[in-house]
């Protein structure tokens, strides 16, 4: 047997045990520092928590077999004789390892940043969550029978089509005997869905929301989004949502700062299509959340 | 020979990222390299959030593989197969009902299946129905398409009619083993030669105490989790770059033609490879910009297959076969959401 095999043998182990609990302890490091909510959405977390136990184990092994095989060399060792196969050269196994160290070099050395205006102009920011309730009119639809959403006219002021858009009529009610509608995070796309479906009946309504300062060319100077990213998984599933703000003093704030804004509900026209508008009354600088996103709620409507 | 091409082509994937990488964060203009700092930023979070969902389910899957590899015979697995093409198609298809995985788990479970035996057509029906008929993307996806029933129903449906054509075309036209050659050398079993163009039969499968058996489960976790991981890393680093540089409005130009709308959306879910658990909710945001025949085509092809699963894939089927099985794919399920679209059922 060749001499020199134990030994690179043993050394494969070892940067793999290195790898592995690299990313255990990638895992562990976003943990602490509460960054994970920036990744995996909240009812995804513990699998993720759960992965990097995986890892360490893994990894522990992986230290086990690199000790046994480096101590073992003058024996013919007892590793399993299954079909593995480990990378036959200095360049390949560089290369191999060096692209699993790739993402974890980015993890640690790259700070983490929120998603912010950047993202959410590439993947366009949601101001008429609506749409997203009713499907396109104009469009080739289904069938001619398929039975088709119509927006709700202005009287009655909860006008429902069917039995879903139904819980967003009760919510409506509900939010519209309020004095201050606040947007919580737990119910953000709900909550602007319908007052977006139900505007008419919220129109001169005081709201109070908190997002990030989200600016896209096409708004006017005086204007701003008040934006969240909606993630269900994790951030590669981001969808931000927003409402509109119009404000004087809207130079004053940066583009991603996170604030608490107040105003009365409005209308406008952008991009062509009528939109919530609110009409800035307070603006408030705010430090972002521990949980920048948002999710849909599922249990929306079942209450 | 393949490995040497693979192996260039993984070199010339990591060059051409570099350069899409520099081309995102400097500014284009080269008197000015500003630095896009936001957009850097992005990238870290979408890239390591894919790898840090993925890894549990690939957890999962190789430590599966692992224990199949270890504890059940391929005797016991060529028993429970069913014998009639049917009967395995369908239990091909409704496999993920009773193991519901993501494509990042399913892979390697289904490779260590196949090579103890399991017929190639069912597995290879599981990777493709698996990620769509289970419980949880059941869930997810009437949470999503709560206004739009429908929708949420063809999804299933037309899931389960494609697997099931896929199988039955797989049973009847697959003549080669679809499954890459096993490695030839053995790195730590020198004086092992099996023949490598049969079934394998491991050492330890025929002895050992359960202890050794228990005691190499990790070991061969170890090894299918940096064999999968690296397309998994590739797959992701591609998705990470393509969501922050498409930009979403200027597509939306294609959605009135029905053909292009259908191409776009398969297109669009192939680059993005969410998972299935999720993708109901992105889908659920074009609702406004394409018809539902369009998201339909989204919903089905994605979990179907996807560029994460298509680099994993590569790691353990021929490349011609997957080319071929791909292209079937997209034309089953193009063909298929059109004709829903026609039947009036989407």
């Amino acid at each position: 047997m060749n001499n020199a095999a134990p030994l690179r043998e043993s050394a494969h182990y070892l940067v793999r045990a290195l790898l592995l609990a690299g990313f255990a302890m990638f895992i562990v490091h976003l943990v602490r520092s509460g960054d994970l909510n920036l990744y995996i959405a909240p009812r995804m977390q513990f699998v993720v928590k759960l992965s990097a136990l995986g890892l360490y184990a893994v990894a522990a092994q992986q230290l086990y077999s690199a000790i046994r095989t480096w101590f073992d060399r003058e024996h013919d060792h007892l590793a399993c004789e299954c079909n593995h196969e480990l990378p036959a050269t200095w360049g390949k196994s560089l290369l191999l390892y060096g692209w699993f160290a790739f993402p974890l070099l980015i993890g640690f050395v790259v700070p983490d940043g929120m998603l912010g205006s950047s993202i959410a102009s590439a993947k366009g920011v949601q101001f008429s969550p609506q749409l997203i309730v009713k499907p396109a009119s104009g469009l080739p639809t289904a069938s001619p029978g398929s039975p088709s959403v119509e927006l709700p006219s202005d009287s009655p002021l909860f006008a429902t089509t069917d039995e879903f858009t139904d819980s967003y009529a009760k919510f409506g009610r509900k939010l519209a005997s309020r004095n201050i509608i606040r947007v919580t995070d737990k119910q953000f796309i709900e909550t602007l869905t319908t007052i977006d479906l139900y505007r008419s009946a919220f129109i001169g309504k005081t709201i109070e929301l908190n997002g990030f300062v989200y600016r896209e060319n096409a708004m006017g100077t005086t204007q701003f989004g008040v934006s969240r990213f909606s993630v269900n998984c994790c951030s590669a599933d981001a969808s931000p949502y927003g409402i509109m703000a119009i404000y004087d003093k809207a130079n004053t704030l940066a583009t991603d700062e996170w604030v608490t804004v107040t105003g009365k509900l409005g209308t406008t026209v952008y991009n062509n299509i009528e939109i919530i508008q609110i009409l800035v009354d307070k603006v408030v600088s705010i430090t972002p959340p521990d949980d920048p996103y948002v999710s849909s709620d599922l249990d929306f409507g079942l209450e | 020979m393949p490995r040497s091409i693979m192996r260039l082509a993984t070199g010339a994937a990591t060059v051409g990222c570099a350069a899409l990488l520099a081309l995102i964060f400097f500014g284009k203009d080269a008197s000015h390299w500003s630095f896009d700092y936001a957009k850097l930023q992005s990238f870290k979070i979408i890239f390591l959030s894919i790898i840090l969902e993925a890894l549990p389910f690939l957890l999962i899957g190789v430590f599966i593989s692992a224990l199949l590899q270890s504890f059940v015979s391929d005797k016991l697995i060529q028993r429970l197969t069913p014998k009639n093409p049917i009967a395995g198609v369908l239990f091909g298809s409704l496999l993920g009902i009773v193991l519901p995985l993501c494509e990042c788990g399913m892979i390697p479970i289904v490779r260590r299946l196949i090579r103890k035996g399991l017929p190639a057509y069912i597995g290879i029906i599981y990777i493709v129905a698996g990620p769509i008929i289970n419980p949880v993307v059941f869930g997810a996806t009437f949470a999503a398409f709560r206004t739009n029933k429908h929708l949420a129903y063809s999804r299933f449906y037309l899931a389960f009619a494609v697997a099931v054509t896929l199988g039955m075309i797989l049973y009847y036209f697959m003549k080669r083993d679809p499954m890459k050659p096993e490695p030839e050398k053995h790195l730590h079993a020198h004086d092992h030669h099996h023949d490598h163009h049969d079934h394998h039969h491991h050492g330890h499968e025929t002895g050992g105490s359960v202890l050794k058996k228990l005691a190499d489960t990790p070991a061969h976790a170890a090894e299918e989790f940096f064999d999968m991981g690296k397309y998994l890393i590739l797959g992701s680093l591609i998705t990470a770059l393509l969501q922050t540089l498409i930009t979403r409005a200027s597509l939306a130009s294609v959605a009135d033609h029905e053909l292009l709308s259908h191409l776009f959306m398969m297109g669009f879910a192939y680059a993005l490879s969410l998972c299935s658990t999720s993708d109901a909710f992105v889908a659920a945001s074009f609702n406004n910009m394409f018809p539902p025949a369009a998201l339909l085509s989204f919903l089905v092809f994605g979990p179907m297959l996807d560029l994460k699963n298509t680099l994993m894939m590569l790691a353990v089927f021929r490349k011609k076969f997957v080319l071929k099985f791909s292209l079937l794919i997209a034309l089953l399920v193009l063909f298929g959401s059109i004709l829903f679209d026609r039947l009036g059922i989407v």
